[in-house]
């Protein structure tokens, strides 16, 4: 980690981050840890300050581990047409992200895929309802 | 004019009674968003918490395309600001102009030095405040996804923050701020209107608050005056002079400025520590005590 | 000269006719119920008749019957709550959020802020807050669960009725383990019997949880303290500073 810091020294131009209210990211999930997974959504969360979607993924030793991946906030979601019971349980999904330095089947949630690539919790795509 | 006392004396006394009862105030309620009021100095300090796409520790940069967040997160706020108009008016540090802000320079380096200490945390005190959902203390950064109410009741000016159920009661009639063992994270705000211009003066900060990524904590020391002026149906200017005297030599002020949402935009409940699990995916589980 | 004096006192009659002539009305002729208010009771221990044990003041219920009519599963889970309450009471044990009613009778101050258009409630506990519409308008539909329930108001008379729903299940009525589900609906009602005393009913239904819906009632008091005013009780904080004081731990 230390090294890491020596690199960032020179030059910085912080650019200003349209989610400055929310806090970072980089102090809980670990950049080193990108995770990529394929499973079937057991529950989808809306609560605040995070939505959570937790996903049931069957490891190379047939194990089945429920993932819990950390979204949004909710609201957002919410103010853009995506209601409480959005995504059923049972649909199969294709979730990226960013592992919890705690180790845990945690992470942050980047991207969501469906089987025929439609990117869900996406601003263009809110189901209609 | 030839008013007897008597007469004069009821003039001044129904005077206040009508400021109190709250008619005498220029209106500005309804729900707003916020803009400008990111105090970005000329020179920030290196911080590995920085998001942004110049940190080789943020993930903005990477080939796989992962960014902070995905750019829906920020879209709620394409709800909220549909149909403002696009406002150029005074934002960000605005005194002193070359955003060199008046660090006493021990200060500058101990904050510098806090930093670089914040990712990974070294312990409890170098976890940014707001992933605590903690209370905000100060307007700070932008904030594209949690509207504000302003509300005015007899005798006070209120506002309610979506973000993390945050409320500020400013009352107006000349009452003095609390004793001085009494410390707050939001400070003990009182105010009165000066034309169109709500003044705003807050004490009693807690020193447990942030300004900015930058500068991750300000003293129980600070006092703050901040100005509301309603520029026009729409739009209420706001500035903000920051006095800390343990950390600056002089204040230094910011800018930024609140507009109206369309119609049909309503608060939404912010619930932030219920939800959290932040301090557990820094530090793993605390030990069980019994 | 007796002209203008029977239309005053008809004026004065009229007022009165209602509410005492303590109370104040707002600007569009409601009682005014801006101010700081607080329970004087043990409801936030637990809301039906209690004895005194250590730490736990006694009290008379606010249960209108003192009985909470529970479907037997969940009387069960009530007893279950009661014992392990010191972890599993999500208010004392974690600070979140306390919903409604509990809100209204924890040992906090908190603040009416009326207005013709809005009704806010702040709360001194973890700054809990309400923002209540009174334009008429219906629950949102879709809304993500809440902890302290999305209120809509309006008034009956000189009654603020305020109809609050789409709550989460995670909260408790009181630290006694008396619980609800996601289906919860409270209807409350606010009456200023004077100017300092409010009227205070909250009527509860939850078809998962109860045979029939129930009722809480209770005064608030006025804070009359001077310069009375809402402070600040951030139990998440200092529980982090507690917890968290030895991090890292791995």
């Amino acid at each position: 980690m230390r090294k890491v810091l020596a690199l960032a020294a020179a030059g910085l131009l912080l650019v200003v981050v349209r989610l400055a209210a929310h806090h970072a990211f980089a102090a809980e999930f670990d950049v080193n840890q990108p995770v990529k997974v394929h499973g079937t959504v057991t529950k989808v969360e809306f609560v605040n300050p995070h939505a959570w979607i937790y996903v049931d993924v069957k490891g190379d030793d047939g194990k089945i581990v429920n993932w819990h991946f950390e979204l949004g906030p909710p609201n957002a979601l919410f103010r853009l047409g995506w209601k409480k019971d959005a995504v059923p349980e049972g649909t199969v999904v294709d979730i990226t992200g960013f592992r919890a330095k705690s180790g845990e089947a945690v992470a942050n949630g980047r991207s969501i895929t469906l089987p025929d690539g439609r990117e869900l919790f996406s601003g263009g795509s809110a189901p209609k309802q | 004019m030839l008013l007897s006392n008597d007469v004069r004396v009821v003039a001044v006394l129904f005077a206040a009674v009508v400021a109190a009862s709250g008619q005498a105030q220029p209106d500005l309620q309804g729900m707003y968003t916020r803009s400008g009021v990111v105090g970005l100095e000329a020179q920030p300090p290196e911080n590995p918490i920085d998001p942004s796409g110049k940190n080789p520790l943020s993930v903005s940069n990477r080939g796989d395309g992962l960014g902070p967040y995905p750019g829906i997160f920020g879209q709620g706020g394409t709800v909220l600001r549909a149909g403002q108009a696009r406002q150029q008016r005074r934002t960000g540090i605005v005194d002193p102009e070359d955003r060199k802000l008046p660090w006493k320079p021990e200060e500058d380096a101990k904050r510098r030095d806090f930093l670089l200490h914040m990712n990974p945390a070294a312990d409890l005190r170098h976890v940014e405040l707001n992933a605590r959902c903690a209370l905000p203390g100060l307007f700070q950064g932008e904030d594209g996804n949690n509207p504000y109410q302003f509300l005015q009741p007899p005798g006070a000016v209120v506002i309610l923050y979506d973000y993390n159920h945050t409320s500020r009661v400013i009352h107006l009639d000349g009452r003095p701020h609390v004793g001085p063992d009494i410390r707050l994270f939001m400070g003990d705000s009182i105010g009165h209107w000066e034309g169109n211009t709500l003044i705003v003066d807050t004490t009693n900060f807690n020193g447990r608050i942030a300004y900015s990524r930058e500068i991750p904590y300000l003293s129980d020391q600070l006092h703050t005056v901040e100005r509301f002026t309603i520029a026009d149906a729409n739009t209420i200017d706001y500035e903000v002079t920051i006095d800390d005297p343990v950390l600056f030599t002089k204040p230094w002020k910011v800018a930024g400025y609140f507009t109206r949402v369309p119609k049909g935009v309503e608060s939404l409940e912010f619930a932030c520590a219920e939800g959290s699990q932040t301090l557990v995916n820094i530090f793993g589980k605390p030990p069980e005590r019994r | 000269m007796s002209r203008v004096r029977s239309i005053i006192a008809c004026g004065v009659l009229l007022s009165a006719a209602v509410l005492p002539q303590s109370v104040r009305r707002t600007s569009d002729g409601k009682p005014d119920l801006n101010g700081i208010w607080q329970a004087l009771n043990t409801a936030a221990w637990d809301i039906q008749d209690h004895t005194g044990q250590l730490g736990v003041p006694p009290g008379q219920g606010v249960v209108e019957g003192n009985a909470i009519p529970y479907q037997p599963w969940a009387a069960a889970k009530k007893k279950e709550n009661f014992t392990r309450r010191a972890v599993a009471d999500p208010t004392e044990a974690n600070c979140f959020l306390p919903g409604v009613p509990r809100a209204n009778y924890m040992p906090h101050p908190f603040e009416i802020v009326q207005t013709p258009k809005t009704i806010a409630i702040a709360y001194e506990f973890a700054h809990a807050l309400r923002s209540i519409p009174m334009d008429g308008s219906p629950h949102p539909d879709g809304l993500p669960d809440t902890w302290m329930g999305d209120s809509r108001g309006r008034w009956e008379g000189d009654t603020l009725v305020v109809d609050v729903n789409s709550f989460n299940d995670q909260t408790w009525f009181d630290h006694a383990g008396n619980f609800h589900s996601d289906a919860l609906h409270v209807v409350e009602r606010y009456t200023l019997s004077n100017a300092d005393h409010i009227s205070y009913e909250a009527t509860v239904e939850d078809p998962k949880v109860f045979t029939r819906p129930w009722k809480m009632s209770m005064p608030l008091y006025r804070r009359l303290d001077k310069n009375a005013k809402l402070l600040e009780y951030e139990c998440v904080f200092y529980q982090q500073e507690e917890k968290f004081k030895n991090a890292p731990f791995k």
